[in-house]
């Protein structure tokens, strides 16, 4: 079959590889409909995820057709359509019954990498290194997905394939920073990064009853797509001292959740970035962090901020004193899609959530590196650029 | 270059975990018990053949030992190598005691909080590179490795 392999830092290349099997009893086989593009593949196409191989399918979020189910699999049958969540988890461990899915305890097959770095090593994802267990990932025609009934996902009808497709990651990570933040009734809440899954953490907060939501970015099209689909307010970095807007915006107190959605190759336009840039580039730090540090400093005392965004390891110059003398809460998870999927869908029915409008390129795989050309320098108005394995270049 | 580059990036990760592994001089202490907690009743877990037999085949080498874990957390099961400890250049090749009681551990529990071991999926054939093979060294000890 097809499928986009990571073949080196910053070189992609669609090649032949062998189809999925079945391997343990409760895996099924997925025919993928479609898989997308996403923040956190740019992390590991520019070389700043440790433990990846040449030939490494990419991907991690996507939806497809049950096409063969393993023998203890009892939730799934052949031809069912499902959202399957990025991370895998076990259903059985002490952390997905506590709902804490990205922190399994059994789908990690790796553990000693990342539990060298960690102090514990979080579950399994697709397409996310050697590190997070070497699963292949979704951006090929078929996928094997592990503990199929706790991982994958019916899809309503009345919910068609672009907008159940982000069900599986942005859309749960975007809730999940909201509601991990403790958003409550009558709240200002401010999100960094406009990508997928900063939209969908704007459109959280407003659903958990956030009385105002602004959303920060530079990329013209995507601040334009935050009013209009999401309806919060925006605020652009670039022209705009992000720190007085939000004080002025909340009467001088400060957004009471900040969410960061930006991650580990944030951008800024002071002597902060090349800084930042070089000490990355020499391996210093591993990690940019200027979205979260503004984020420290913008929120209100007493307030809680969020990181959402993926960072590898070290960062410098991080403002533990604004932390503990403004008494703030941090908080960061990869997302426990399992926890939130099946009421996401449920929302996306209803008209709550509109998440079809963040797919601005859709490719064949064949067109796997034009793909990430796009998405990972926002080319051509790029918000996410999706695959459909069925179509030919 | 692009080697230079994987190697530097695991390098972060030794360096993120380098203020700890520089204090474990109790790596080499085979008293130290390796444990895991184990999500399951401890009646359930010491009677379970998944875990007797699992560490039966260690025969004399290995002890074993069940507790409740605090705050309705599970069961600790803890195993000790018994005999003395292995070199660095035996972790490295594989051929630490100690590996396989980690893997062991790791295989019951899963067994017994899922009824199965996690199979990863096989590497598609990308093209041989130093980086890759680095890579390989680390996930073939993977399993044996890490704190536990
Ligand atoms: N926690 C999780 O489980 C999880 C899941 C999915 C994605 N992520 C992470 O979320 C982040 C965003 O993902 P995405 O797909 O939306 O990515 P994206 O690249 O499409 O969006 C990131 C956005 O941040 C903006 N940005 C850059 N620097 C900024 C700054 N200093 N201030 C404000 N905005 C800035 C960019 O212009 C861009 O629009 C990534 O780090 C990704 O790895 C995390
Ligand atoms: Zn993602
Ligand atoms: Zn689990």
């Amino acid at each position: 079959m097809k499928a986009v392999c990571w073949q080196g830092v910053n070189k992609l290349s669609t090649e032949t590889v062998p189809d999925p099997e079945l391997r343990n009893e409760q895996d099924v086989i997925v025919k993928v409909r479609y898989s997308t593009t996403c923040g956190s593949d740019l992390h590991l196409i520019g070389g700043y995820v440790p433990a990846m191989q040449a030939g490494d399918v990419l991907g991690h979020e996507f939806l497809g057709e049950v096409v063969e189910t393993g023998a203890a699999v009892r939730k799934h049958k052949v031809g069912d359509r499902v959202v399957v969540a990025s991370f895998i988890g076990c259903g059985g461990c002490w952390y997905c019954r506590n709902d804490l899915w990205s922190l399994c305890d059994n789908t990690n097959t790796n553990p000693g990498i990342a539990s060298m770095a960690y102090g514990y090593e979080p579950g399994g994802i697709f397409g996310y290194s050697h590190a997070m267990g070497g699963f292949r990932g979704s951006h090929a025609e078929y996928i094997r997905v592990p503990f199929a009934d706790h991982g994958a996902f019916p899809v309503p009808p009345e919910v068609d394939d672009r907008s159940a497709l982000f069900a599986s990651d942005s859309v749960p990570t975007g809730w999940m920073g909201a509601d991990l933040g403790g958003v409550a009734a009558g709240d200002v809440v401010a999100v960094w990064g406009c990508g997928a899954v900063g939209q969908m953490a704007a459109r959280a907060a407003m659903l958990l009853g956030a009385e105002r939501v602004i959303a920060i970015d530079r990329i013209p099209e995507r601040l334009a797509m935050t009013e209009q689909y999401i309806g919060a307010e925006t605020i652009d970095y670039s022209t705009t001292d992000v720190g007085a807007e939000l004080r002025e915006r909340t009467g001088g107190r400060g957004p009471d959740v900040c969410v960061e959605a930006v991650g580990m190759e944030a951008h800024s336009a002071g002597p902060h970035h090349v800084y930042d840039q070089v000490k990355q580039q020499l391996r210093l730090q591993s990690d940019r962090p200027t979205a979260v540090r503004e984020a420290i400093h913008a929120c209100r005392k007493g307030g809680t901020v969020f990181v959402l965004g993926v960072f590898g390891g070290l960062v410098d110059k991080f403002p533990l004193g604004a932390v503990i003398n403004k008494g703030l809460t941090v908080r960061g998870a990869q997302q426990h899609g399992q926890r939130y999927i099946p009421m996401l869908l449920d929302r996306i029915a209803r008209g709550e959530i509109s998440t079809a409008h963040l797919v601005t390129h859709e490719l064949s795989l064949e067109d796997g590196a034009k793909g990430y050309d796009l998405f990972k320098h926002k080319k051509d108005g790029c918000v996410r650029a999706i695959f459909d394995p069925a179509a030919s270049a | 270059m692009r080697w230079l580059r994987a190697g530097a990036v695991l390098g972060v990760a030794v360096a993120a975990s380098g203020a700890v592994l520089r204090r474990h001089t109790d790596e080499d202490d085979t008293s130290r018990w390796l444990v895991v907690t184990v999500n399951a009743e401890p009646d359930a877990v010491a009677g379970d053949p998944r875990f007797t037999e699992a560490f039966a085949a260690f025969g004399d080498d290995v002890e074993t030992r069940v507790a409740a874990a605090p705050g309705e957390r599970g069961t600790e099961v803890a195993a000790r190598v018994r005999q003395a400890p292995a070199r660095a250049t035996a972790r490295m090749a594989g051929h630490d005691p100690r590996q396989d009681v980690r893997r062991t551990l790791r295989d019951v529990k899963s067994l017994l909080e899922t009824g199965d071991v996690l199979r990863t999926d096989p590497p598609t054939t990308g093209k041989p590179t130093p980086g890759g093979a680095l890579v390989r060294l680390f996930t073939r000890r993977a399993g044996g490795e890490g704190r536990l």
